[in-house]
């Protein structure tokens, strides 16, 4: 009795064996990881486990199926969890690779900022650059004026002229011409240099040559000689080069004393050619 | 064991329950077995391994089938199913290898994630502020 009931299960060992839905389940999904080359790749071990728990499975086929069903669980599990060691390395691998990546594309970023601030910086430093240059010509110019101004009032000093209201009064004694006469002396011709000089340098002021005498002799004489003399100096400066436009005489006669006629030294200063620079609009004003 | 001792004692079937023995034996074989504590220690062991890489929030669903495949293998021991217990163990184990390996995936994909987004995030920049 024994020994047939050990030959029954000795025979149910070796009998043909009929899958359950587990190990049915096991096998498929274990076939279908064993062919994924990524998880062949990056997860043998596990998928090796899984496949030994599907062999005991199938061994245990006809036998017990609590047993088969034990072992082809076992199975299923271990391929998923050879599936998941799958990703969880492919995402490691990606993760090594792509950090070198990450900080090659942050170096760039960073190279490229870098450029921007220096080119930012650049055109800050032309700017101020501009600037400079700009204040440096400022200055030249304002100094330039100053010289300028400097010059010309040395220039009005060597004129001996006076300033008045009327503009710059240069005045011409009577002992540059010649008794009743409208020729110049060469004292006068001096003076005359030194005027044309200043126009020429000067160029927007003109000039109003006004000549005056003392109460001595008629009027209509004085009128004429006081224009005569007048009119000499224009010529003088004309023939210097003073363009004629900025030259005006005109006679006064005894009109504008500046002495008294009662004295010598008086009727002397009188007798004078009084020749008046424009300022820089160009216009003396009349008397 | 108290339950064959007293079959042995009381049968007069010794034989067959010797072949019977023999047989369970022979079946016993096809996996090899540990008492039910040290399969038991052997889950608890690996659903913690499992909780301390966060698990229970990126594998809930398969630290659950581990946890309760323990509870049913404790109530077979109970019950003196020794060999059904021990497998429900071993279950148990396999079935929290899976959440822990779940839950060690998840977080390196989102960090692969994370750095792909952050490497994309870049480029844009660059390609936003190029001259």
């Amino acid at each position: 009795m024994a020994v047939l009931t050990t030959a029954v299960l000795l025979i149910g060992c070796g009998g043909p064996p009929a899958a359950t839905p587990l190990l049915i389940d096991a096998r498929t999904a274990y076939q279908e990881a064993a062919s994924n080359p990524a998880v062949h790749a990056r997860a043998p071990v596990a998928l090796q486990e899984a496949e030994e728990e599907l062999r005991r499975a199938e061994a245990a086929l006809g036998k017990d199926t609590d047993v088969v069903d034990h072992h082809a669980y076992l199975a299923k599990q271990r391929v998923l969890i050879a599936e998941e060691t799958s990703r969880m390395r492919e995402a490691e691998e990606y993760v090594a690779a792509a950090e070198g990546e990450r900080q090659e594309v942050q170096m760039r970023a960073r190279d490229q900022e870098a450029a921007a601030s220096e080119r930012r910086a650049a055109e800050s430093r032309r700017d101020a650059e501009a600037e400079r240059l700009q204040a440096d010509a400022a200055r030249r110019e304002a100094a330039q004026s100053e010289t300028r101004a400097d010059e010309l009032a040395q220039r009005i000093l060597e004129l001996e002229a006076e300033a008045t209201e009327r503009g710059l009064v240069l005045t011409l004694s009577d002992v540059l011409f010649d008794v009743g006469r409208a020729d110049l002396r060469m004292g006068a011709l001096r003076t005359v240099d030194r005027l044309s000089e200043f126009l020429n340098e000067y160029t927007e002021r003109t000039v109003v040559i006004e000549g005056h005498t003392d109460v001595t002799g008629s009027r209509p004489m004085n009128m004429t000689l006081s224009q005569r003399r007048a009119e000499a100096v224009r010529m003088a400066l004309i023939e210097r080069g003073v363009p004629a436009s900025r030259v005006q005489a005109v006679g006064y006669g005894p009109d504008h004393p500046v002495g008294s006629n009662e004295t010598t030294t008086g009727r002397q200063q009188n007798r004078r050619v009084e020749v008046i620079i424009s300022d820089l609009s160009g216009t003396v004003p009349h008397r | 064991m108290r339950k064959w001792e007293n079959i042995m004692k009381r049968t007069r079937h010794r034989p067959t329950v010797l072949a019977l023995m023999a047989g369970f034996v022979l079946l016993g074989g096809c996996a090899t077995t540990q008492l039910p504590p040290q399969e038991l220690t052997a889950s608890r062991q690996a659903i913690r391994q499992a909780e301390q890489v966060d698990a229970r929030e990126l594998a809930s669903a398969e630290l659950r089938t581990a946890e309760s495949k323990l509870q049913m293998a404790e109530a077979e021991v109970e019950r003196g199913n020794y060999e059904r217990a021990a497998r429900l163990a071993r279950q148990a184990t396999v079935d929290a290898e899976l959440a822990e390996v779940r839950a060690r995936s998840a977080r390196g994909q989102a960090v692969a994630r994370e750095l792909r987004d952050s490497i994309q995030t870049l480029r844009e920049e660059i390609q936003r502020r190029a001259p």
